[in-house]
């Protein structure tokens, strides 16, 4: 951060707010920085001692203690979210997804509130040496070190005499008042600067538009409540990824079933002619559905018949998946030959049907990538007028 | 540091390996090439992600974001157009390896010989794997480790068909069932290719677009406007905070939204 406002911060007053958000925001990186490190020394010891995958289990179930908003073990909200996790494919505990929800909200309050805090001192201290203010750019007078450093000199003391007690934001802007400040003001700079005579009325009136611009960066509490609220976004990032996930894996199952199908009908007609075979093909090719798969393949080694599958028939979800377990269940009765001619026809209408499929999907799929192109286009659009409402009429650009 | 270099470079290397199928020893100096070529990619790219900064602290962490991206991009990019010709290039490989198939009548070898020299090049390397494991003596134990090795998961399927057909001549009650499901192995994966090259190739555009957006605003903005504005000695017009605020938004839109496309273009296929 800059120097030179964090030092002229101090001259001014005790302790603005900023800071104090600013010491929260580092107090509780340090906090979440000495937890990481305690559990990293812990995982460490627990896995000299036992395997590598039960430390970090251990760990993170202490890790989960601290995590604030962490649901219990197997209550509503746990399983709501163990579902959304399974469902989705994101392959990770509900302990590691509380505790990613958790890291990005510290990381990213930390973040914002530390840039909000960084603007907040280049403005202090922009406003406060600005030898133009309220002067059109063509009147610019260029500072040299003494006239900074005799600026900063008297609206320090200007702040001192008028002290947010005695004079409050909304007093200061009223209009009605502003003859009496910018007065009070003046006699202050006379009194001390008996120099500045003759641009005393003129400092007097800069110093009464800084105080008020200071006044307002001091008690700007909005900014930094943007940043909490971007950090609260952030918190819920996961369960935003996770439901576009459902949303967009319904392609992949469509495509996975397909090929299940396919994988199907090709090894159904090769030796040893068996539903085992099949399985143990299609579970080389299957990845969303891969645990059903294998769970059927993992029944019928454990011998079991056609009620292997009736199980895993109640968990498809999928109308497609739900057809081709059927008809493996079937195949168990009625002979792998006698299914894999019904399974050509499966084929062709699968492929049918996902090709009209593709056609919808693609357009919500264009609606959903449209959103990032939106922004970058309008923050461009906007990059591009912000010079350009300058030069549409250049007298405006006061500073 | 070394650790992140080490897992970064054995990861490179797998991927290469699967795709060139050379040994992982072969591809060390090509994945450290590559390693190299993508950081100096994204210095440089960092290096005018900051030129467009004044150097506050979270401009520069931005930067080094954006440039991560970039170097993440270049590297999906460039694994992206091989895996993509071999998927492209597989069902030519496959009809002339059913066509060479059906004239040795069943016999996978010749068959394979005759593929290999007239296959698309993107696909010989796995045909020449895939002979070399069979003329081995344990060639069923050679073709599953192959299986592992390959990079789609039609690859893996063949590997399983040859093996059918060099036990089994491809011979069954129903005829040539090694012969019928080349073909429809055929079929299925130009199908894929047609649709998932339709579904792809709007993202991509998307893709290219948000990515490209701010190296394009950004440079030629400021030299407009310079232009226009330095006669009034308004030249750093971008240099104040609010403009520097916009850059940075822009940038860190680009870039979360270029990782965004990507991810959906991924799950899609």
């Amino acid at each position: 951060m800059d120097e030179k406002a964090s030092k002229l911060i101090k001259e001014l007053s005790s302790i603005q707010y900023f800071i104090l958000v600013q010491a929260i925001a580092i107090a509780l990186l340090i906090t979440a920085a000495s937890i990481f490190v305690h559990q990293y020394f812990r995982y460490r010891k627990i896995k000299r001692l036992y395997r590598a995958d039960y430390a970090r289990k251990s760990c993170l179930k202490n890790i989960s203690r601290f995590l604030i908003l962490m649901p219990e073990y197997k209550s509503r909200r746990y399983r709501k979210t163990e579902g959304l996790i399974i469902n989705s494919g994101l392959r990770i505990s509900v302990e590691e997804f509380y505790l990613a929800k958790t890291l990005l909200f510290v990381l990213g309050f930390v973040f914002f509130i530390s840039v909000q805090t960084t603007n907040n001192f280049i403005i202090y201290d922009y406003v406060i040496s600005d030898l133009n203010m309220g002067k059109t750019f063509i009147d610019d007078a260029a500072p040299n070190d003494y006239t900074l450093q005799l600026e900063k000199e008297v609206f320090i003391h200007i702040d001192s005499s008028l002290p947010k007690g005695k004079a409050a934001l909304k007093e200061l802007r009223d209009v009605n008042n502003t003859p009496i400040y910018i007065e009070y003001i003046e006699a202050q700079i006379r009194g001390k600067w008996a120099e500045l005579e003759e641009y005393s009325g003129e400092m007097a009136e800069r110093m009464y538009k800084k105080l008020i611009k200071i006044r307002m960066i001091e008690t700007d509490y909005l900014t930094y409540l943007t940043s909490f609220i971007l950090a609260i976004i952030l918190y819920f990032i996961p369960n935003i990824i996770g439901h576009l996930k459902l949303i967009l894996i319904e392609d992949k199952r469509d495509w996975e079933i397909l090929n299940y199908i396919y994988v199907f009908s090709m090894f159904g007609r090769m030796q040893p002619f068996n539903i085992k075979n099949v399985l143990s093909n299609i579970l080389v090719i299957s990845d969303i559905y891969k645990p059903i798969v294998n769970e059927a393949l993992n029944n019928i080694n454990s011998g079991k018949g056609e009620e292997a599958f009736d199980n895993l028939l109640e968990k498809a979800e999928n109308q497609e998946l739900y057809e081709l377990l059927e008809s493996m269940r079937l195949s168990m009765s009625t002979g792998l030959l006698n299914i894999v001619d019904n399974i050509d026809e499966m084929a062709a209408n699968q492929l049918k049907w996902l090709e009209i499929k593709s056609i919808k999907r693609r357009k919500s799929k264009q609606v959903i990538a449209m959103v990032p192109v939106v922004l970058v286009m309008l923050a461009a659009v906007v990059y591009f007028s912000y010079s350009l409402s300058t030069l549409s009429n250049p007298m405006n650009y006061l500073k | 540091m070394k650790v992140i270099l080490h897992a970064l470079l054995s990861r490179l290397n797998n991927r290469l390996t699967r795709i060139n199928q050379k040994s992982p020893a072969q591809n060390t100096w090509t994945s450290l090439a590559l390693l190299s070529g993508w950081t100096i990619l994204g210095i440089i790219h960092f290096l005018f992600a900051c030129s467009t900064f004044k150097g506050l602290w979270y401009h520069r962490a931005l930067c080094g974001f954006s440039a991560l991206v970039f170097v993440y991009l270049c590297k999906e990019s460039y694994f992206e157009i091989y895996e993509k010709r071999i998927k492209k290039d597989l069902p030519n490989t496959l009809k002339k390896l059913t066509h060479y198939y059906n004239h040795y009548r069943g016999n996978i070898i010749p068959a394979l010989e005759d593929t290999i020299s007239v296959c698309p090049k993107s696909n010989r390397v796995y045909l020449i794997k895939i002979r070399e494991a069979l003329m081995k003596p344990d060639y069923q134990m050679q073709i599953v480790e192959l299986e592992s090795k390959m990079p789609i998961i039609w690859l893996k399927m063949l590997c399983r068909f040859i093996l059918s057909a060099k036990e089994n001549g491809g011979m069954s009650s129903e005829g040539d069932a090694v012969s019928n499901n080349l073909k429809r192995m055929t079929n299925i994966i130009t199908f894929i290719n047609i649709e998932q090259g339709y579904n792809d190739a709007e993202l991509l555009g998307m893709q290219i677009f948000v990515f490209c957006t701010p190296f394009l605003v950004i440079p030629l903005t400021k030299w407009y406007n310079a232009s226009l504005l330095s006669g009034l000695n308004m030249g750093d017009i971008y240099g104040s905070i609010q403009a520097q605020g916009l850059t940075a938004i822009m940038m860190f839109t680009s870039g979360i939204g270029t990782v965004f496309i990507h991810w959906m273009r991924k799950l899609q296929n």
